[in-house]
């Protein structure tokens, strides 16, 4: 087992990396997805992240077996698998954002707001490819910081934008279930950027780990 | 008698498998990187290149140089560390075997009015004092050389390195624990007739069945320390590995067991004293002046009435 990871360049490791860009590279599709479906209007397009949630699922318990047959020191392992966790959680989030969607019988107040989450689906899709940078970067050994830092700029200014989209919707009159699904849509759409950001924070301390 | 000898060597052996083998293999096998067989397997190629290439300095100053022997001091000596040894891993209080045997030694010789090489006793007294020293210094350095080389990397090509340089500070230790601690054991028996070829055969054997049959236990206790971070850990191992191997070539016994004490000594001073913790040292510091004396005096004291 350990010839082989030293000598034939960690089979076990390289599958794990190889599985976290994947899970990336689908969180990104998501968030694509998001925003293009909802720029356009297009509930069978949106349906599409239901699909990529199975994925991000799917790679997530990959993740968790290749760790668990001895991929990586013990130092890495809870943070790189935390790290999948976190990713995986942002993808449940946005299929959580579908649903909301897809269960909003009026368009009142996302027509009245349809900018500002068309805004915030913009800053995730950002945040998500910065987040693939940030890992590209770790694995290249480079400074993560300004990759980390911006992540952080979309997390915060998507919260501003939150705050605008709950001071517009009080002046729309709409029947409380329709209030509540919207507010659970927001809720669901900002969190995504929050699971961004603390998946950058795992990155940065993964960097650290060793040190 | 050299069968009574042999049986007290042997059971030496034995009990420095069981207690060593963590000192070698216990992180590689706590991180996943080596099965226990493999280890096993490792432990008893390298112990046995060991004591094929540097055992013999040892061997010679503890079987020639340090004290007059006969086989009535012989006896009495290795069967009093032998029961020393094994009575304090019963306890749960394990000792140093080297100083066990030193000072087992060195009483007998006292109450049987056998020579006592002043010089030699002192030397060995001093390498004690300054192999943890040296392992201090050593792992300092060794973590500096990480900390501006291998660190600077990507953490996963970081990871790899470590893992391949876990692997060698064990196979280093593994080399000591044949040079120098099983040297040792076997020394005093080399010197009374038995072919030193054979003598390094039976010794690694039985150690091997030690770590075979009684390893496991210590080594889970290792698991729990692994808290110490990789970086640390390997250079409290490393500089530990490196100390040994140079009073092994100096022809000194030293302590694998204190040299990894001071080792993390070190590692632990970098990151700030309070990391240290006191209990233990207290514990070490216990155990230092307990093993030599303990079996000193109870040589001492047989000698005499015997």
């Amino acid at each position: 087992m350990f010839f082989k990871r030293v000598f034939f360049g960690g089979k076990l490791e390289k599958e794990v990396l190889d599985l976290i860009e994947n899970h990336l590279e689908i969180l990104i599709n998501a968030c694509e997805t998001f925003k293009l479906a909802f720029e356009m209007d297009d509930t069978s397009l949106i349906r599409g992240i239901c699909k990529l949630e199975d994925d991000g699922d799917r790679i997530r318990r990959e993740i968790a077996t290749r760790i668990y047959e001895g991929a990586f020191l013990p130092y890495l392992r809870p943070n790189i698998y935390r790290f999948s966790e976190v990713v995986d959680e942002a993808i449940d989030k946005l299929e959580d954002t579908v649903y909301d969607y897809l269960n909003l019988k009026s368009r009142k107040i996302l027509d009245t707001v349809k900018g500002y989450i068309l805004k915030i689906a913009e800053l995730n899709l950002e945040a998500s490819k910065h987040l693939f940078k940030a890992y590209k970067t770790l694995l290249e050994g480079k400074d993560l910081g300004e990759i980390t830092t911006k992540i952080r700029f979309y997390e915060r200014e998507i919260d501003s934008i939150k705050n605008m989209v709950k001071a517009e919707m009080r002046d729309v009159e709409v029947d409380i279930w329709e209030a509540i699904t919207f507010v659970s849509l927001l809720e669901h759409i900002v969190s995504v950027s929050d699971l961004i950001e603390d998946a950058g924070d795992i990155i940065q301390i993964i960097n650290v780990s060793l040190r | 008698m050299i069968e009574a000898i042999l049986i007290a060597c042997v059971a030496i052996a034995f009990s420095i498998g069981s207690n060593d083998t963590s000192n070698a293999f216990g992180i590689c096998i706590g991180c996943g990187l080596l099965k226990f067989k493999t280890a096993l397997i490792l432990l008893l190629v390298f112990v046995l290149i060991g004591i094929s290439l540097q055992g013999y300095g040892v061997m010679r100053t503890v079987g020639k140089e340090l004290v007059g022997l006969n086989s009535k001091s012989l006896t009495l000596s290795l069967t009093v560390a032998t029961l020393v040894i094994l009575t304090s891993n019963w306890l749960r209080f394990p000792l140093s075997s080297h100083q066990v045997i030193i000072g087992s030694l060195v009483g007998s010789a006292l109450a049987l009015n056998l020579p006592i090489n002043i010089q030699t006793l002192t030397k060995v007294i001093v390498s004690w004092m300054t192999s943890p020293a040296t392992s201090f210094i050593l792992s300092i350095l060794t973590y500096r050389i990480l900390e501006k080389t291998l660190l600077r990397l990507s953490v996963f090509f970081t990871e790899r390195i470590l893992s391949t340089l876990l692997l060698l500070s064990a196979v280093i230790i593994a080399y000591n624990i044949g040079a120098n601690e099983l040297a040792t054991a076997m020394g005093a028996v080399v010197y009374s007739g038995l072919n030193p070829i054979h003598a390094g055969i039976i010794g690694s054997a039985f150690l091997f069945l030690g770590a075979l049959t009684l390893s496991h236990r210590v080594i889970g206790t290792v698991k729990g320390i692994s808290a110490l971070d990789v970086v640390s850990g390997f250079s409290a191992q490393f500089g530990a590995g490196l100390s040994v191997w140079i009073f092994t070539t100096l022809g000194m016994p030293v302590s694998t067991t204190y040299c990894i004490v001071g080792g993390i000594a070190g590692v632990g001073f970098l990151k700030g004293v309070e990391t240290v913790r006191v209990d233990l040292i207290e514990r070490i510091v216990l155990s230092w002046i307990l093993a030599p004396t303990s079996s000193f005096t109870i040589c001492l004291i047989l000698g005499k009435v015997i």
